[in-house]
């Protein structure tokens, strides 16, 4: 399981130890079912401090990618997170707003804005 | 375990001390063999063993006055100066434990070495002169001549004076946190008082107690106090200095 | 269960002419990671050896694990492990030999634990400590105080003048084996950027005083710094603002929190605000503890970027 973290970065370690097993599950390597690393051994491999990553698992868990099992052990989740259609694209906003910002900033057209967005499916192996 | 650590830390010493002494007695006794071959070590022999006492009481009191300065420097006040007090005494332990511990460690060294001592040296002579002791009717008391010779007594000042050298030079380089610092203070003072001594004995006619308790100026004109007093005296003395360094590292800020 | 593993009230020690100490009121929770920063001489270490009753306070008092300080100081020192800043052990002595001797003092001492420290940590244990490198010698004075079964470690400076490789070593283990389960680390350090990576809370001294104290998830949600520029901007820091850095027209807010609310009122003023950046734990200590600068005029028409190179 290599994620890997940048403290000089500005992005909170939650959220980037968050977002890197969650582009792992969208890109299939890590699938449902799979075991993730204990809080404890996470933490110590990556030198942050385990509150971070309890964190990062805690909001994954709220959001239902994973779940953990009692008596230890955290685990991808079976099935997909039962968001509503809304409140996914609510989520979503931000970030497709972000990418327009940037994308306008350096004078991209609208296409090719779109066509960065297509690349990115295809290396993660989604198909349309 | 701090008195193992304390014996780590004075073992070299102690080594060094019985080699030295080892080796002193040894060319002593070759000395006493030639001159055994050269003439007969006859005579009297109450002189004899007045003669064995007082060498071998020498050999002790220097080794309680030379060991008693070495030793006295390996304390706490030594650990200030390597830098280790701050890792010692934040073990959990009184500071009064790490003092008399100590203490009483290189107490116990001192005198097993003196006695070592004066056991060597008693029988390298002996070696020389056969058991002299058996030959006089009162070996542990008697007179030669004008001299009162009273061992126990001089088992005593020996003690005291092992007691005392050690002391001050433990209270020495607690006090000032380390170990030549101490030393250089304690032969500092040592010196002094036996300077003031003899002043005061040559102006003023008065006769401090004296570190050598077999001195007999008390059969002076000089003022003294009664050798009762002055041994009660040092062995209070002797006791103070180890208290003394408790208070001095108890206040202390390390 | 007390909430704190270290509360002080007012702690201070003054010495004639300098206050090393003066008034400290530290909360350090249980169970976090408590990274103490301040430049060289601003009291880390006085406070941490009066913590650990080496020294005695000018006034003030403290307490350590609900324990009375330094009324209790013996069961303070049990369940305290102690990496002093001077890391130095008896000389003569090898590892194995130091771990003889700091048995009988702790008792939830255990060998194992300690024979596993010196395996993961790769420490010689059949050297005599002086001919240890610095590395080593961190790395087994850490050992012992670990393999003590402490509640609290209170750490001076552990990373000072060790190699990337070791001070990796120290804080995997540090983190794997001892973060969490009520346990409480306390460490001062000058390497910000690990302290970031490994700290819950995050206290700085200054001069004896504390000026901040706060969770490290606060100082990067609320701390920002706001460049704006405009005329008659305040230049000062007041309030909310805690450091200002101007060069002609353009002037840098550092605020502690409201940056959202800041950065509107300096609209409402005509200023136009150029941008509101999060701040890492290194910017935030340097606008803290500099000095008092008088604004810089000059420069005009810089932009941001050149402004805060030029503090």
């Amino acid at each position: 399981m290599f994620v890997r973290v940048n403290s000089a970065s500005g992005l909170p370690l939650y959220l980037q130890v968050e977002s890197q097993i969650k582009h792992a599950v969208a890109a299939g390597a890590l699938k449902q079912g799979d075991a993730l690393p204990s809080v404890r051994k996470m933490a110590s491999d990556l030198r942050i401090n385990p509150n971070t990553v309890a964190r990062a698992y805690q909001d994954l868990e709220r959001d239902g990618l994973i779940r953990t099992v009692p008596g230890g052990g955290t685990y991808v989740a079976d099935h997909v997170p039962g968001l509503l259609k809304t409140e996914k694209m609510k989520r979503l906003r931000p970030y497709a707003m972000q990418l327009a910002v940037e994308g306008t900033h350096l004078r991209l057209s609208p296409d090719e804005i779109v066509k960065l967005v297509e690349d990115s499916l295809d290396e993660l192996g989604v198909k349309p | 375990m701090y008195f193992w650590k304390y014996w780590r830390d004075t073992r070299r010493g102690v080594f060094v001390y019985l080699g030295v002494l080892i080796w002193i007695v040894l060319f002593w006794m070759y000395a006493i063999y030639r001159a055994n071959r050269l003439h007969n070590i006859g005579g009297d022999p109450l002189i004899l063993w007045a003669m064995m006492v007082g060498v071998t009481f020498s050999f002790v009191y220097m080794c309680a006055i030379v060991m008693g300065l070495i030793l006295g420097t390996s304390n706490v006040g030594s650990d200030f100066a390597k830098g280790t007090a701050e890792f010692l005494l934040t073990r959990s332990r009184s500071r009064r434990y790490f003092v008399w511990t100590g203490w009483l460690t290189g107490m116990a060294e001192l005198l097993s070495l003196m006695i070592v001592t004066g056991f060597i040296v008693v029988g390298a002579t002996a070696f020389a002169t056969g058991p002299v002791w058996r030959r006089v009717p009162s070996p542990i008391r008697f007179q030669v001549d004008q001299d009162f010779i009273d061992i126990p007594k001089m088992v005593l000042a020996a003690v005291l004076m092992a007691a005392l050298v050690f002391g001050l030079t433990y209270f020495m380089s607690v006090l000032l946190k380390s170990r030549q610092r101490g030393v250089i203070a304690s032969l500092g003072i040592l010196t002094a008082y036996q300077a003031v001594n003899v002043i005061l004995k040559d102006w003023a006619r008065i006769s401090l107690p004296s570190l050598d308790l077999m001195e007999r100026a008390y059969a002076s004109e000089t003022w003294h106090l009664s050798p009762q007093v002055v041994m009660l005296f040092w062995a209070v003395l002797a006791l103070a200095f180890p208290f003394a360094a408790q208070v001095a590292l108890d206040r202390k800020d390390i | 269960m007390t909430e704190y593993a270290i509360t002080t009230a007012q702690l201070a020690k003054i010495y004639p002419g300098v206050r090393a100490v003066d008034g400290l009121d530290l909360r350090v929770p249980r169970g976090s990671i408590y990274g103490f920063l301040g430049r060289n001489g601003a009291g880390k270490t006085t406070t941490i050896r009066m913590l650990m009753c080496l020294a005695s306070p000018t006034h003030g008092s403290a307490s350590i694990l609900g324990l009375q300080w330094p009324a209790d100081r013996l069961a303070i020192l049990q369940r305290v492990g102690y990496l002093s800043e001077k890391k130095l052990l008896f000389e003569a002595m090898t590892g194995r030999d130091l771990m003889r001797f700091n048995r009988p003092y702790f008792p939830r001492w255990s060998d194992e634990a300690a024979k596993r420290y010196a395996e993961r940590l790769e420490i010689p244990m059949d050297r005599a400590f002086r001919k240890l490198s610095q590395g080593n010698r961190t790395k087994l004075c850490l050992l012992l105080a670990l393999a003590q079964g402490a509640e609290l470690l209170i750490l001076d400076e552990p990373t000072s003048g060790l190699d990337p490789v070791v001070m990796d070593q120290l804080l995997k283990v540090l983190i794997e084996d001892y973060a969490g389960e009520g346990r409480t680390i306390f460490l001062s350090s000058h390497n910000l950027a690990e302290v970031e990576k490994v700290a819950d809370w995050v206290g700085i001294i200054h001069q004896g005083k504390l000026l901040l104290e706060a969770p490290l998830e606060e100082i990067r949600a609320d701390f920002r710094r706001v460049a704006a520029s405009g005329n008659n901007l305040p230049a000062q820091p007041k309030a909310q603002i805690f450091s200002v850095a101007s060069s002609g027209s353009f002037t840098e807010y550092f605020v502690r929190n409201d940056a959202e609310r800041f950065a509107a009122g300096l609209r409402a003023q005509g200023a136009a605000v150029l941008e509101t950046s999060p701040l890492n734990l290194e910017q935030v200590f340097l606008q803290l503890v500099k000095k008092e600068e008088p604004c810089i005029s000059g420069n005009i028409g810089a932009t941001p970027a050149a402004v805060s190179s030029s503090i």
